[in-house]
């Protein structure tokens, strides 16, 4: 006896998904002044925001890297952001940047990670020092991949010290900003999330991002970064 | 035995398709931005067949006008280029982008970005020619006793949504194109990647089995089954307009 097919039995049963990939400097500095605090706040947030999200349209997968030491390591896997089990992410040793971008190339380059069939990435950098190892081939070789280079990129310079050329050398001048405080962290990663979220609902999802203003430090805030 | 005949659609061949607008498009009370045909029409040798399947770039202003002019601009080249036996296929890929640059003129091309999947068959001596074009990343398969061949589909270096099209900056060999000369049956599937995207390549032809159960049905009932199908599409989250043009030519008794 034939079984007749159905469009269940021939489609592929997942949703699309809209890749994010948070690569977060957990340099020994972070740990100065509540900043690692304020952004393991704010991707705690953020994670739980996409966990939520159920509005239909695409699904959002989350991966975090953490760099630190001598090299950039996956924290959380690309998964649906449903499935993502966060810790909190602690700080110690250098800004290794360029091994960072390295695995996000390679991760943005693997089909079976991030199918022909998903969105546009977003890739977002939050860093608050000088990268400590070479940087700049890494770049150049993210920006020159036939997939990762079509990503779309912010980045959050936080503190002073953050090198804000670098940045801006990864996201261009219009997709970096700088928080100078931990509310101004907090505003970056909740319009990230928002516009995840939208895109995931929109009928043009690859639309592009324009970052608002994160604002002035009015000195009302609870952590001093 | 060849059922093909002069001036007229022969009774084993059946041709249909439909086209229904994204839930995303549905919800924001947008117009479907696919566009398709299939048609046929006499010629000295025989009957000429002409599938189109364009699919306007959902970011742009007149997306679905750029789909309507490229099943246009498609059939008025497959027309002029079918009375010229042996042409080379880049002549109808060229006829085909000035026509449609004709036809969304005055707006500019740009604002107007379409992918298109163009299928033809051509009588050749006592065989046929088909032409399978494809620029962007809807899919066009054809089943001969080759086996399975396809164009277009999503580039190894895109992402959904990502595309060359008409109207933006591409070359002439962004245009995929097969070029078949077949004997006996073939089955032609033009997809738009709101379907595409959703079915692996393992999976066509299995489609086109799906497909190929709707063929004894009445149009109207055929039309509604297809409609309702891809309505109610089975992928979770599904957003994209989808169109499906099948083409079976000289089935039976071939």
């Amino acid at each position: 006896m034939s079984v007749r097919l159905t469009l269940r039995d021939i489609t592929v049963a997942a949703p699309r998904p809209l890749p994010v990939l948070l690569l977060l400097d957990v340099s020994g500095s972070m740990a100065e002044d509540g900043k690692l605090a304020a952004l393991n706040t704010a991707v705690r947030d953020m994670l739980h925001a996409f966990a939520q999200e159920q509005a239909g349209g695409a699904e959002i997968h989350a991966a975090v890297l953490a760099f630190s030491g001598r090299e950039a390591r996956v924290h959380v896997p690309l998964r649906p952001a449903r499935d993502v089990q966060f810790d909190v992410l602690e700080a110690a040793g250098h800004t290794p940047l360029g091994s960072a971008l390295t695995l996000t190339t390679r991760i943005l380059e693997n089909r079976d990670l991030v199918p022909g069939r998903a969105y546009r990435p977003t890739v977002v950098l939050v860093s608050d020092g000088v990268p400590t190892d070479e940087w700049e081939a890494p770049l150049e070789a993210l920006l020159a991949s036939p997939r990762a280079s079509k990503a779309v990129r912010l980045a959050l310079a936080v503190g002073e010290d953050a090198d804000l050329e670098v940045l801006t050398r990864f996201a261009g001048e219009a997709h970096v900003r700088r928080a100078a405080e931990a509310r101004q962290l907090r505003r970056f990663f909740r319009f990230v999330t928002m516009s995840v979220t939208a895109r995931s609902r929109s009928a043009t999802p690859d639309q592009a991002v324009t970052l608002p203003d994160l604002g002035t430090d009015d000195g009302f805030d609870d952590l001093d970064l | 035995m060849t059922l093909i005949s002069k001036g007229h659609l022969p009774l084993a061949d059946h041709a249909f398709g439909a086209s229904v607008a994204g839930p995303a498009h549905v919800a924001a009370r947008v117009g479907n931005q696919d566009a398709w045909t299939c048609t046929h029409w006499p010629s000295e040798h025989g009957t000429v067949y002409c599938a189109v399947v364009c699919d306007g770039l959902g970011s742009r202003l007149h997306a679905r006008d750029g789909a309507r002019a490229g099943v246009r601009a498609a059939k008025q080249a497959a027309r002029q280029w079918s009375r010229a036996p042996g042409a080379p296929t880049g002549l109808l890929v060229r006829l085909l982008e000035v026509l449609w640059r004709l036809e969304v003129a005055p707006l500019p091309p740009d604002d107007c970005a379409a992918t298109c999947l163009v299928a033809l068959a051509v009588p050749d001596g006592s065989g046929r020619r088909l032409v399978l074009l494809a620029l962007g990343d809807g899919l066009a398969a054809a089943e001969t006793q080759q086996g399975l061949q396809s164009v277009g589909g999503r580039a190894e270096a895109e992402f959904s949504n990502t595309t060359a099209a008409l109207g933006t900056p591409h070359h002439m060999n962004d245009w995929q194109v097969l070029d078949l000369r077949p004997s006996g049956r073939v089955r032609v599937l033009l997809l738009s990647d709101g379907i595409a995207d959703d079915v692996s390549a393992q999976r066509v032809p299995d489609l086109l089995t799906w497909l190929a159960g709707l063929e004894g049905r009445p149009a109207a009932a055929r039309g509604q089954t297809l409609r309702r199908a891809l309505r109610q599409w089975p992928v979770p989250g599904h957003s994209d307009d989808k169109t499906v043009v099948y083409l079976h030519i000289g089935g039976v008794g071939v």
